[in-house]
């Protein structure tokens, strides 16, 4: 069959003259050596190995071995004169899956392959897969960084058994945060861009939608639209009324004061307004130039080189509907390409936020964030906090959990629900999932704890461990910076930082 | 009578052990809860026959030594004396000194031992041996087996199996030469004194002979000293195939040298294990009263004067010493805790060695690798391995000096940590001055 023949070529250690001399004892291009003719047939040396000449293959089955080696040879002269037009037309498919043309290529080592095969690789990978680079980032064909995995790769391994919206920031799912400031500010449809859509992720929206009365759809790209396309993908959403409309990027976390962006949007009444925040290492992000009087945006600056400005983009944006007409659908970096276009038609205004802000959908920010969340409650709504007498500093526990006596829980900690502490345990800074159980006597910092772990005795861990779900890590043990994927029981100390699958 | 002379050595030899011999003689180091010497002393006084033992060595009359003297005196209730070595004569050096001190009243032969070694010494047995064997002029030898590679490290036995003669005898021989090596104990005859004067009397004519090519500038090295003699190089291996040496091979019983701090937990561990047999009466026993006693898993052993809290787990192989305080919670595995240490409440102790009254914090984390013989070969020793390797400091046990205060909430991994010493901060795979 064609695709077995297709599998068979797209070998790369596959040589067709190699095959030819094991089966029939001699390279068919070559006319040396091992063959000789006796009155008219051709024959070889009896040193030299012919499979077909074998005693063990009868002639049904040699007759079989030619007829093999034809269609081979037949689909291989095919194949290659494919690939020769393809390789003209510039356009070569992925040789991993051989489905899908080549979109994308790794940096740093320029390696191709297609976008569905990258990103289902990098959910447990993050070397290439010809030469074991480590994987910077991905370009399209154009240069262009592409955001692959949609999959919440930075989040793993919490994100390999949920999708990112659910992972529960401060015992709330990460997207509910921003849908509850939303509804607070009068939205009522809530658009959720996806790359990948799950069960888990309809259902738990569906209740969401109920409990707030609000209407929440989903909105899932099937190719990756960049961070713009996917505004042009729920158009018919966006343009219902004439009304401006918000886009978040669901990693950010603050004090969503949404009624004043508003008010500031509407009071300029140009098409865009971006919510910056200042920075204390702006070079990291992207800065941006503008106005202090009347907030005009007048450019922006990539990763700058000398000291621009301590301003950088939040995430969060205010648009018009209006941009959509600057918007197709096809993958569009709204950084790079819409931004700069509206800044220079004077249409782009800048809103400063107050109060912390933190993208925290790295795990080391994602506890830096918990801090700055935690400290905001502490003065919003103190009540939320615990305040027993093993806590130190700002504390969130959810009602089900149980903590044993003697522990030292904070400065800096959540506990989600149904989750058992032992006597004598120590927990600083970190987060501690659902459903989990910490043993006695252990001593805890700067870690993600994902759901239905156990933790045993005596164990240390420390340098923004990450354990995805159900992991359980034996007694008097010592992780030092392990991320831990779903289902694992460690039973040796990991003393240097690793991953482990 | 029977004599057994027990060689200390002095504050030169050892270096491997500080920092754990910087304040206190290593032949005095408490393993399974008794110095090392006392576990040797045991085993001679086990025969009834030993009615006196000297130690001879090379170490300043001090306290410690002194107080451990008279307690011993006191417990084996037999004659023990320190003879110290005016310089260092090498391992036969002071025998040949002290001969006529060790001569007195003996009956026939004595024994020799090496004060840095432990085991579950055969001394009965070969002692039985000798007076079968080699009664009146002959010499013995105790040996025990190890692996080809590991053998080069010791003094290593070629013998006749069937007469236990030994052939031929070389201290670390570069080349394999037998898997039988010396254990550094001896049974000699009184003639071992004649021998030991022949040498003494080659060794002044070499250095006579030498010291006459030299200006009179020369300072004498120590190891050219003119009383220095050496058991293995200047009596064993010239008596090997002369027919009067013997070896009395000890089986798979326990023996190890000590000399790092790996070995100690070694050490620790079967002597441990010995005392079940032995003197069970050390070894603490788990009991049903968990509102009041430590959980105990396998061999521990608790000197009567520490005092350890009811939530605590230890074991197993752990040796808690004199007036130590052991907290709530505490986790100690495979470990030593020396006198008067403080272990806070809810802190684990994993392969280390905690020296005198050092204090450790609450919820930390003191954690050393063992280095155990190969549990894939029969007769495996402990590495001999040097502290660093390809610039790194090679993962070993743990060793905490005296006087040391560790704060709360750290971890010290594979490290080492000299005396008089306050840390504050974590620390991994380093030597702390």
């Amino acid at each position: 069959s064609s695709r077995v023949c297709n599998a068979i070529h797209y070998e790369a250690d596959l040589d067709m003259n190699c095959l030819h001399r094991l089966l029939f004892g001699y390279e068919k291009s070559s006319d040396n050596d091992d063959r000789y003719h006796i009155g008219g047939a051709t024959v070889i040396s009896q040193n030299t190995f012919a499979l077909i000449s074998q005693n063990e293959i009868n002639s049904s089955e040699a007759r079989e071995l030619d007829e093999l080696f034809k269609i081979l040879l037949s689909s291989y002269v095919t194949i290659k004169a494919e690939i020769e037009k393809r390789d003209k037309n510039g356009q070569s498919l992925c040789i991993i899956c051989c489905s899908h043309p080549i979109q994308a290529e790794f940096r740093p080592c320029a390696h191709q392959a297609c976008i569905s095969c990258m990103c289902h690789h990098l959910m447990t990978n993050n070397e290439c897969f010809f030469c074991k680079t480590i994987i910077r980032h991905a370009v399209d064909l154009r240069g262009n960084i592409i955001e692959i995995g949609g999959y919440g790769t930075r989040l793993r391994p919490l994100t390999l058994t949920k999708p990112k919206p659910l992972v529960e920031f401060c015992n709330k799912p990460m997207v509910l945060h921003q849908i509850e400031a939303l509804v607070q500010a009068g939205v009522d449809h809530v658009i959720l861009a996806v790359s990948y859509l799950s069960d888990m992720l309809q259902r738990d929206m569906e209740t969401e939608a109920k409990r707030l009365h609000i209407t929440i759809t989903i909105s899932q790209e099937t190719v990756p639209l960049g961070t713009a396309g996917p505004l042009a993908l729920a158009r018919e959403h966006l343009k219902t009324d004439n009304e401006p409309f918000f886009v978040l990027n669901s990693d950010v976390i603050c004090e969503f004061p949404f009624g004043e962006i508003i008010e500031f949007h509407k009071k300029h009444g140009h098409e865009g307004t971006i919510v910056i925040t200042k920075v204390e290492e702006p070079s990291k992000y992207g800065v941006v130039v503008y106005e202090i009087n009347t907030g005009k945006i007048q450019r922006f600056v990539e990763k700058p080189r000398e000291y621009v400005s301590n301003k950088i983009n939040a995430g969060l944006y205010i648009f018009n509907s209006s941009i959509l007409e600057r918007i197709q659908l096809k993958p569009t970096s709204i950084e790079k390409e819409v931004f700069p276009a509206m800044a220079k038609d004077e249409e782009l205004y800048a809103y400063e936020l107050k109060g912390f802000w933190m993208d925290v959908g790295q795990p080391k920010d994602y506890l830096t964030g918990m801090g700055l969340y935690l400290n905001y409650v502490r003065h919003s709504n103190p009540d939320r906090l615990s305040h027993e007498t093993c806590i130190v500093g700002n504390v969130l526990i959810d009602s089900s959990a149980r903590i044993g006596e003697r522990c030292r829980i904070g400065p800096n900690v959540v506990i989600g629900p149904n989750v058992v502490v032992e006597d004598g345990v120590c927990l600083k800074n970190c987060t501690v999932l659902s459903d989990s159980l910490v043993k006695s006597h252990s001593w805890i910092a700067n870690c993600i704890i994902g759901w239905r772990c156990i933790i045993g005795q005596w164990v240390r861990m420390e340098n923004t461990t990450v354990l995805g779900l159900d992991v359980v890590v034996q007694d008097e043990l010592f992780i030092n910076g392990g991320t831990i994927l779903p289902h694992k029981s460690i039973s040796e100390s990991v003393t240097e930082p690793k991953i482990l699958i | 009578m029977l004599k057994a002379v027990i060689l200390i050595g002095g504050p030169q030899k050892g270096t491997r052990f500080r920092p754990l011999s910087l304040e206190m003689p290593k032949p005095l180091f408490p393993v399974a809860g008794y110095p090392i010497i006392h576990h040797l002393i045991e085993s001679c006084a086990k025969l009834s026959e030993v009615r006196e033992i000297l130690l001879i060595g090379c170490y300043q009359p001090n306290e410690a030594l002194s107080r451990f003297i008279a307690n011993a005196q006191q417990s084996f209730n037999i004659s023990i004396r320190y003879l110290q070595e005016y310089t260092s004569l090498g391992t036969a050096g002071g025998i040949y000194h002290f001969r006529d001190l060790i001569k007195s009243n003996i009956s026939e032969s004595f024994f020799v031992i090496n004060g840095d070694i432990c085991g579950d010494l055969p001394l009965a047995e070969m002692l039985e041996f000798h007076k079968q064997h080699a009664e009146g002029t002959g010499f013995t030898i105790l040996g025990t087996e190890a692996t080809e590679k590991q053998s080069c490290n010791y003094g290593c036995i070629a013998w006749d199996r069937k007469t236990n003669e030994v052939k031929h005898y070389v201290e670390k021989p570069e080349t394999f030469v037998s898997t039988t090596i010396s254990c550094g104990v001896f049974l000699f005859s009184k003639s071992i004194f004649q021998i030991l004067s022949d040498t003494y009397k080659q060794n002044e004519q070499i250095y006579n002979e030498e010291s006459s090519l030299q200006s009179s500038l020369f300072v004498s090295d120590t190891q050219y000293s003119r009383e220095c003699i050496h058991i293995e190089k200047d009596v064993i291996s010239k008596l090997a195939g002369t027919g009067r040496l013997f070896v009395y091979p000890m089986g798979d019983r326990f023996w190890s040298a000590i000399k790092s701090a790996g070995s100690v937990i070694y050490a620790n561990r079967h002597y441990l294990e010995m005392y079940r047999m032995y003197y069970p009466e050390r070894l603490t026993v788990n009991s049903d009263d968990k509102k009041h006693t430590p959980t105990i898993l396998g061999d521990v052993f608790i000197h009567p004067t520490a005092c350890v809290s009811p939530s605590a787990v230890l074991g197993p192989n752990v040796s808690i010493g004199q007036d130590a305080s052991i907290g709530s919670g505490v986790r100690i595995r495979e470990s030593i805790i020396l006198g008067s240490c403080v272990l806070q409440d809810h802190c684990c102790v994993l392969y280390s060695i905690i020296g005198w009254n050092s204090t450790i914090g609450p919820w930390t984390r003191i954690e050393g690798t063992p280095s155990d013989p190969d549990p894939n070969k029969q007769f495996s020793k402990i590495e001999q391995d040097s502290l660093f390797h390809d610039g790194k400091l090679q993962p070993s046990i743990t060793v905490i000096g005296n006087n040391v205060s560790v704060s709360g909430e750290v971890i010290l991994l594979n490290a080492i940590v000299l005396p008089h010493k306050e840390l504050g901060s974590s620390s991994k795979n380093q030597i702390i001055l």
